[in-house]
């Protein structure tokens, strides 16, 4: 009888083991990783709707929406680059608390070779190659089936929607809206800093984004001047290319 | 070598281990199928005879042109023709609400895109229900949730609710099978469509899985927007193209006020199915709108006074307008987004005021009636089999 407590593990042990899709099994010498952003005003952590930003000149903002493309990462050994995942979405657009944002948005998993890497690249926006397709080359669903301007056949790389007090009187009825897209908007950043990916352990990147960084250029003080412009649909307008030329100096690798 | 140690019963040991292996065995197959329709039991017992009608579906595949996305089919619900005529029927049969007045085309009607052109649609007890009644048109491309709130997360889901609902159709799904069952045509037809061999095997399920079906086939894409932009067919008249320049936002400077519609009525599909606050709503608070709309699903106050953007391909003919048509023309829509919304915290930040001259307003009108897609809603294959 005794033995029949041996045989019925081992019918779960079946019923499990037999269901597991092939897909889910790591190939030797892989891993699972993924990349997570957190992002941040200043010293804040940026959260929508409810969280005032001092701004300069005495304004002031709230955040409604922020997101952004992702290219071509690339894991870099020396000269070598090993892709990893093509494009992804990344948008704070459902984060309203502090304990949201320190979870920060993360790409989906992508499968790396274990191995020791001297740092990752990654376009910010969508690469020209993938800035040349429209979203129904792709199923609803994935990144690119959205986010396209019909007319001016680009993506929209990068979005940032709020509202501005402009005279301090806690009155935030300006509405900004800051879309930039366009090839000559798109950003190659790389970060050299040593990655070790272990064989079947998952790994998490961090990295963190500050939107202050792009709005306002922390060498001259130079910012956009939410007064003077509260908009931007454009793939060439100066607060486009002004916002595109900040990336590299607010995005640090932890 | 191992040894088993049954010296004494021998014959014991065989007859025990020998039922728990096969069982291992069976857990281990049948634990990775799916589920198994079980038979439904007989009570009441209708009819446990054998349904006399061919078996033999025949695959349907979705016409899209190449400006569209691929449509989103369910793995468990493939598209058959004898799955969309069935669908078609029960789509069009009032024989789904309580008092056999009342089908879901009573609040869908092809003419009019597929909507009733009232304010707020009203059921077979004579009671209005919330909320306008929605375009069906280019369902098979949404995969953010279905009705003004999103409540249902696929279209056989969303199928289901308007039965049971007093504002609506106010008949039990039970009482929708019985019927179904003893009538002269439905069992041949879910047979033919599903592969049932039984009455007593038509359910609920199986009924919104063809709703669903007919319901992906109401593609609407030959707009004399899609001959003249897509297809170069032609060109467009002055006012549609003063019109589509004030639509798309990319044409927009920094400086010129702009309407912007594209930010939510964008894509192919003129939607990408998100949901918005588009300034409709003077409220103090989040929690003061009197319909919380998405809000009421997701249980976020942030997404209160939300609702899912709608197409406006054969905007034209749905009036009126919004979750609650409070707009009876296309003109009073553009006057309330022209006017900027009302400041409310979670307002989209696209909702932004901007000038708009007649002439303007007239020249969106124009290119709104572009999208206006005649053959879709006299599709014959799209009207009442009845």
């Amino acid at each position: 009888m005794k033995y029949l407590f041996f045989l019925f593990p081992l019918a779960f042990v079946l019923l499990f083991s037999t269901c597991k899709n092939s897909d889910d099994e790591m190939m030797p010498g892989n891993a699972n990783l993924a990349l997570n952003f957190k992002a941040s005003y200043g010293e804040a952590p940026l959260t929508m709707f409810e969280r005032e930003y001092a701004y300069e000149d005495g304004m002031a903002i709230k955040m409604q929406l922020f997101q952004f493309y992702l290219s071509e990462v690339r894991l870099l050994n020396g000269s070598e680059a090993t892709p990893l995942m093509d494009i992804s979405l990344i948008s704070f657009g459902d984060v309203y608390t502090d304990e949201d944002a320190a979870k920060g948005k993360s790409t989906t998993p992508a499968t790396a070779p274990a191995g020791t890497y001297t740092g990752i690249e990654f376009g910010f926006g969508v690469s020209p190659e993938l800035n040349a397709t429209i979203p129904p080359n792709y199923a609803l669903g994935h990144p690119l089936s959205e986010n396209y301007w019909e007319a001016a056949s680009s993506y929209i790389f990068f979005k940032f929607e709020g509202n501005a007090d402009l005279e301090s009187n806690g009155d935030f009825s300006e509405k900004l809206t800051f879309h930039v897209g366009g090839n000559d908007n798109y950003r190659k950043l790389t970060f050299d800093k040593p990655i070790t990916i272990e064989d079947g352990k998952d790994l998490m990147l961090q990295f963190n984004i500050d939107l202050q960084k792009i709005l306002v250029d922390s060498n001259t003080g130079e910012y956009l001047d939410f007064r003077q412009v509260t908009q931007s649909h454009s793939n060439s307008s100066p607060s486009a290319t002004f916002m595109a030329n900040h990336l590299a100096e607010a995005i640090e690798m932890e | 070598m191992i040894r088993f140690n049954f010296v004494e019963k021998p014959y014991i040991m065989k007859i025990k281990i020998l039922p728990a292996a096969i069982l291992a065995v069976l857990l281990s197959i049948t634990a990775c199928q799916e589920d198994n329709p079980i038979t439904p039991g007989c009570d009441p017992c209708i009819d446990e005879g054998l349904i006399e009608a061919p078996y033999n579906p025949q695959p349907y595949e979705i016409e899209t042109p190449e400006w569209f996305p691929k449509p989103v089919i369910p793995a468990d619900n493939p598209m058959t023709v004898e799955g969309i005529a069935l669908g078609r029927h029960l789509f069009y049969d009032p024989i789904l609400s309580s008092d056999s007045t009342q089908s879901c085309s009573s609040c869908h009607d092809p003419q009019l895109s597929f909507t009733d052109g009232n304010q707020i649609s009203r059921g077979v007890l004579g009671i209005d229900g919330r909320r306008s009644s929605m375009a069906i048109v280019n369902m098979a491309f949404n995969t953010k949730g279905f009705f003004w709130d999103g409540r249902s997360a696929t279209l056989e889901g969303q199928a289901l609710l308007p039965v049971e609902d007093h504002t609506e159709l106010n008949e039990s799904w039970e009482n929708v099978i019985g019927k179904l069952k003893n009538h002269k045509d439905y069992p041949a037809m879910f047979r033919e469509a599903f592969g049932i061999e039984r009455k007593n095997e038509i359910t609920k399920e199986l009924a919104v899985k063809a709703i669903a079906q007919f319901e992906r086939t109401l593609v609407s894409y030959q707009s004399r927007f899609d001959q003249v932009v897509w297809e170069q067919q032609g060109w467009p008249t002055d006012a549609e193209q003063r019109g589509r320049d004030l639509f798309y936002v990319e044409f927009a400077t920094n400086t010129l006020d702009h309407p912007g519609c594209s930010h939510c009525h964008g894509s192919s599909l003129f939607t990408e199915n998100n949901y918005f606050n588009n300034g409709l709503d003077s409220v103090a608070t989040l929690s003061d709108f009197a319909d919380y709309g998405l809000g009421e699903v997701t249980g976020n106050i942030y997404d209160n006074g939300k609702f899912r953007v709608p197409t406006l391909r054969n905007i034209a003919l749905t009036a009126p307008y919004m979750h609650d048509g409070r707009f009876a023309t296309l003109s009073q829509v553009l006057d309330h987004y022209a006017s900027g919304g009302h400041g409310v915290s979670n307002e989209d930040a696209n909702i932004k005021s901007f000038s708009l001259t007649e002439q303007q307003k007239q020249d969106l009108i124009a290119f709104l009636n572009m999208l206006t897609d005649t053959s879709f809603v006299n599709n014959p294959a799209f009207q009442s089999p009845f």
